[in-house]
């Protein structure tokens, strides 16, 4: 079971819930979430490969 | 004859104040009862409602403390103060539970006050005893 | 050329040194000639202006300094000589004998009960309080018995009691008392050297003058401190002579020429209502200049406390009935009377230590008229002596609070740096390799128990064979082992030599006192340091449940019980490095901008300094030749790079690893930087289009728009946002000598952080458990670090989720988050919520 959370370049990026078939699929993938406003990276596991994005939130509301 | 009534206290103590206070009690030999039993946290605001919560309302003891730096000192600058605003908090869960406002203690202790920390314990251990066991012993 | 240093005097200015050096690379000596350190910070209740614990406040630092490998403590010994040349001086230094063996002497105090000779008058405490003729100087480290010469039968005698040994040496199991001690002299060799001495008392016959000595109940400011402490003769309460509680208490300011008596008596007022509502105090004076705003706020706050202050002249004491004292005075030209106050306290001018001027005398250096450090004509700067790379610091250059003692001392360590930059990190021990078991936290814990007998004070109270059979019926307790001192590791190092254990329980005294040490026979047999945990079966038992020793080894059954369960569920945690940017950022072409920045780069760090005007010389406050040699050597280094014309713009990061942009009319320039100093003048511009700094770096204001930080006397320079600095104006209206300290002060604190290639932290921090962050961002307001971010993830079915990170680098393992969560999804290592209930539900159990 891959881990929810990686840290990489010493920031912390979260796990979409996906094993990803092909480097190509999750490439796909990362470029629609970077559109998103979103940082994404790339990680494989045991010839899965695994799609981790974060994006920093600074106004903060709580509910 | 029926044993007098021990209650069984947990003192939650801050790393940077009380908990060197209690030390500080040892060093001065300052007497206090056995009821009371020391957790070390780092900070007075480490300390999240439902320990003391739980504690009570399980039955695991009888009174709670909570020991932390006086206002200004905080080593994390205002932990003991959100100590505080979670104290006003668990003072009205334990009216919900039923369960005496005395049994729980909010206490500001410096390190150098080892006589003020074998006071309160004291006072503690005796309001205890005269209140009698938590009601949700088991 | 040495990389160590000689540090005379171990008390706020000294240690403070010495911790400022080591932190940079330079190994300290660090000679006192009492037997304990700590100086009068340590004697004293409380201090101005932040009203402070005093000996709390320095209680941690002492620890860190007595346990830190690198600082070699010489206590109760005295410099007889220094010979030499800065970077190379050969120092005489005289050890004198405290006819007990400190490398033996574990502080058990089994001989202090035998010992035939009572009533020995206290030093530490003015002559108040009684000891044996074998005591303890102070309770402050070095914690060694120490027998008084004077008092000793069998020193004076040559025999003591009926026995062939005397009865000290008999009780002693460690046979530590050695009567054929003598004053011996060692050689240190240094690089340079810092005077921190302080000042004493000036006992005059104006003292008996004004009934000193002569009436009862009259006493000076430093007696009346020892009343005030909670570890002083009388528990912290204001005894009269004939023991009863002192109701009225006045103080006279006998030296109005330097603020400091009048803050003293002003603080001991202060410290007398705060322990007596009842109390009434008046603190009379002859016209004390006030003019620095922390301190007259501190009198604001003590005349609405009623403490009352008042001018007055001619101030007469004469005996009144029952042991009062009446004073006549003058104000406002009329006669005045304070009739039968219960205590009179008189505050004498402060002069430099007594052993000073033997001191100046002995190692070549001037004193002025009045008995202070002085410089050589020409020399104006504070921090030198006569002597090159002989500096001085603090009280023993003339009479100062322990706020502006702290940033003399920073500023001597950048002085003596400086100096040794080429051979920084030389002489300093490398730490000890540490090869640990590859313990992980899903190993069944099997835990080595050591109970520890600590002489009589458990051992001599506890049913400890029953408590020892008690702990290795607990869980996961697979042997017990008894010691008479488990601090010397004997013991452990024994039963971890079989390598079956993955866990330490220790029964024994104070984990903060002595975690650093247990913690090092810990890692000694292999084992990771924080899967080790201090049961406090003396403080917090013996010695506070001694009238009931069956109640104790009950409570004592229910630590352990608390404990084992505790370091089950401790896990193996490693250290963390955190790289350094190894370069510092000075805002601000002031004096104490410049003189910061110039004693980094002679200390061979990078440092940026950024001025807004066009050229250095032409700032305001640099009008001066002092001023403008500071700034043509600065222009001589290369490893310091001035901007002028500019102005910073944005800036990000956290300590170690800042990043800044420099915008000058040529374009903007980014800097990598491990700190930054802000040197400004106080009135700086609002924030510019090109950033808001002070935004970004969260720095705060007062409401007269200083600049404010951290809260305490030890931390003036320090902002809350760690690796940042103050200086100067920027913080406090003050003149430029003051300010070129400030600044050189500020360096040291740079030099702390940039000097190493990573910092090192403790992994105590807070963790976040993926699994049940769900983002709602309690957390985030609460954290006095500014530590935890709130971030957005994208989930492969496009839904968006949230969750926080936790910044390792500043985190300060407060547990603030943890309380706050709703949701279990954040703790503090080794302070997991499920371990803090199971010492609950260990309380509730029965053994």
């Amino acid at each position: 079971m891959p881990s929810l959370s990686a840290k990489i370049d010493g920031k912390k990026f979260m796990w979409d819930k996906f094993m990803y078939a092909s480097e190509t699929e999750a490439k796909e993938k990362m470029a629609v979430y970077e559109k998103e406003g979103f940082e994404a990276a790339c990680l494989t596991e045991e010839g899965e490969y695994l799609v981790y994005t974060r994006k920093v939130i600074t106004e903060i509301t709580l509910e | 004859m029926e044993k007098e009534f021990e209650p069984k206290i947990v003192a939650f103590c801050c790393n940077w104040c009380s908990y060197l206070a209690a030390d500080a009690a040892g060093m001065a030999r300052n007497q206090y009862p056995s009821n009371v039993h020391i957790i070390r946290c780092m900070c007075s605001g480490m300390v999240h409602p439902n320990f003391v919560m739980d504690a009570l309302t399980k039955g695991l003891a009888d009174g709670v403390m909570v020991c932390g730096c006086h206002p200004g000192d905080c080593h994390y600058q205002d932990g003991n103060k959100r100590a505080e605003s979670r104290s006003e908090a668990i003072f009205l869960m334990l009216e919900d539970f039923g369960l005496e406002q005395e049994r729980f203690r909010l206490e500001w202790i410096s390190a150098a006050e080892g006589q003020k920390f074998a006071g309160v314990a004291g006072e503690m251990t005796q309001t205890l005893k005269e209140l009698g066991p938590n009601l949700y012993k088991s | 050329m040495k990389g160590s240093v000689l540090v005379v005097g171990a008390g706020p200015a000294g240690m403070r040194a010495s911790s400022e050096l080591v932190n940079q690379g330079f190994k300290v000596f660090l000679v006192e000639e009492k037997p304990t350190i700590g100086g009068k910070m340590a004697q004293i209740d409380k201090m101005f202006p932040s009203n402070e614990c005093s000996s709390c406040t320095i209680m941690p630092r002492m620890l860190e300094i007595a346990n830190n490998p690198n600082i070699n403590i010489i206590a109760f010994a005295e410099v007889e000589s220094i010979t030499g040349e800065p970077g190379d001086f050969k120092v005489k230094v005289l050890k004198k004998p405290r006819y007990v063996d400190p490398m033996r002497c574990n502080a058990c105090t089994d001989c202090f009960p035998v010992c035939p000779v009572g009533g020995v008058p206290m030093e530490y405490n003015l002559g108040r309080g009684a000891s044996k003729a074998i005591s303890f100087y102070s309770p402050f480290p070095p914690r060694k018995a120490l027998i008084h010469p004077d008092k000793c039968n069998y020193l004076l005698s040559g025999e003591c009691g009926d026995q062939e040994q005397p009865p000290c040496v008999q009780a002693c199991e460690r046979r530590a008392i050695d009567f054929s001690q003598k004053p011996v002299t060692g050689e240190l060799h240094v690089g340079a050297v810092i005077i921190a001495t302080g000042s004493d008392e000036l006992h005059t016959d104006r003292l008996a003058e004004y009934g000193c000595g002569k009436m009862p109940n009259v006493l000076t400011a430093l007696e009346y401190e020892r009343l005030l402490s909670g570890l002083g003769p009388t528990g912290g309460v204001v005894k009269r002579d004939d023991g009863t509680a002192a109701q009225t208490v006045a103080w006279y300011v006998m030296d109005s020429a330097s603020p400091i008596g009048f803050m003293t008596a002003v603080t001991e007022a202060m410290g007398t209502i705060e322990k007596n509502s009842n109390a009434s105090v008046w603190v009379l004076h002859e016209n004390t200049n006030i003019s620095r705003e922390t301190y007259s706020d501190f009198i604001q706050k003590a005349q609405e406390a009623n403490v009352e202050i008042v001018l007055a002249d001619a101030v007469a004491p004469t005996e009144g009935t029952e042991g009062n004292i009446n004073i006549s005075y003058q104000a406002a030209g009329r006669e005045n009377e304070l009739a039968g106050v219960n205590m009179f306290v008189l505050v004498p001018p402060l002069a430099p230590s007594k052993s000073a001027q033997k001191l100046a005398q002995n190692i070549g250096v001037q004193l002025n008229p009045w008995g202070f450090f002085d410089k050589q004509s020409g020399d104006s700067h504070p921090i030198h002596t006569s002597r090159e790379g002989i500096f001085v610091c603090g009280s023993a250059l003339e009479p100062k609070g322990i706020d502006d003692a702290a940033i003399q001392a920073c500023a001597a360590a950048s002085h003596a740096a400086a100096l040794l930059s080429k051979v920084r990190g030389t002489a300093m021990a490398p730490p000890p390799e540490k090869q640990s078991l590859p313990i992980t936290s899903e190993d069944e814990p099997s835990i080595a128990a050591l109970i520890c007998k600590c002489g009589p004070n458990i051992g001599g109270l506890l049913d400890i064979n029953a408590l020892a059979e008690y702990t290795a019926s607990l869980p996961h307790v697979n042997q017990v082992e008894l010691a008479p001192f488990g601090c010397d590791g004997v013991k452990i190092r024994e039963m971890l030599r079989g390598k079956e254990f993955n866990r330490v329980l220790v029964g024994g005294c104070s984990p903060k006192t002595h975690e650093e040490v247990f913690a090092m026979h810990t890692e000694g047999g292999g084992i990771n340091r924080y899967l080790m945990e201090i049961v406090n079966l003396r403080n917090h038992c013996t010695w506070v449940h001694s009238t009931d020793p069956k109640e104790a080894t009950e409570k004592a059954k229910t630590l352990m019980r608390m404990g084992a369960r505790r370091v089950a569920l401790q896990e193996p945690l490693e250290d963390i490095h955190i790289p350094v940017s190894p370069a510092a950022l000075v805002i601000g072409g002031t004096p104490s901008g410049v003189a910061c920045a110039l004693k980094l780069a002679q200390a061979d760090l990078q440092v940026y300094l950024v001025e807004k005007e066009s050229d250095l010389n032409v700032v305001k406050a640099n009008q001066s030749s002092f001023v403008s040699r500071l700034i043509e050597a600065l222009a001589k280094l290369e490893n310091a790079r001035v901007f002028t014309g500019a102005e910073l713009g944005a800036v990000q990061g956290f300590m170690g690893n800042f990043n800044a942009e420099i915008v000058t009319s040529a374009g903007k320039e980014e800097v990598d930087i491990g700190s930054i100093v802000i040197a400004t003048d106080l009135n700086m511009a609002a924030p510019s289009d090109n950033g808001d700094y002070e935004a970004q770096l969260f720095l705060q204001r007062s409401t007269n728009n200083f600049f404010v930080g951290m809260l305490g006397n030890l931390n003036p320079l320090d902002f809350n946002t760690a690796g940042v600095f103050k200086c100067g104006p920027a913080r406090m209206e003050m003149g430029v000598l003051d300010a070129i300290m400030d600044g050189e002060g500020a360096a040291s604190r740079v030099a702390g952080i940039i000097s190493k290639t990573e910092m090192v932290k403790s992994p105590i921090i807070s963790v976040v458990v993926d699994e049940k962050c769900d983002g709602c961002a309690y957390c985030i307001e609460p954290c006095p670090a500014h530590a935890v971010a709130l971030i957005e993830y994208m989930q492969h079915d496009g839904t968006k989720k949230k969750t926080v990170e936790v910044n390792d680098a500043v985190c300060l393992g407060c547990g603030n988050c943890m309380a706050t969560c709703p949701k279990d999804a954040v703790y503090i290592q080794n302070f997991k919520p499920e371990q803090i209930m199971e010492m609950v539900h260990s309380v509730s159990e029965e053994a």
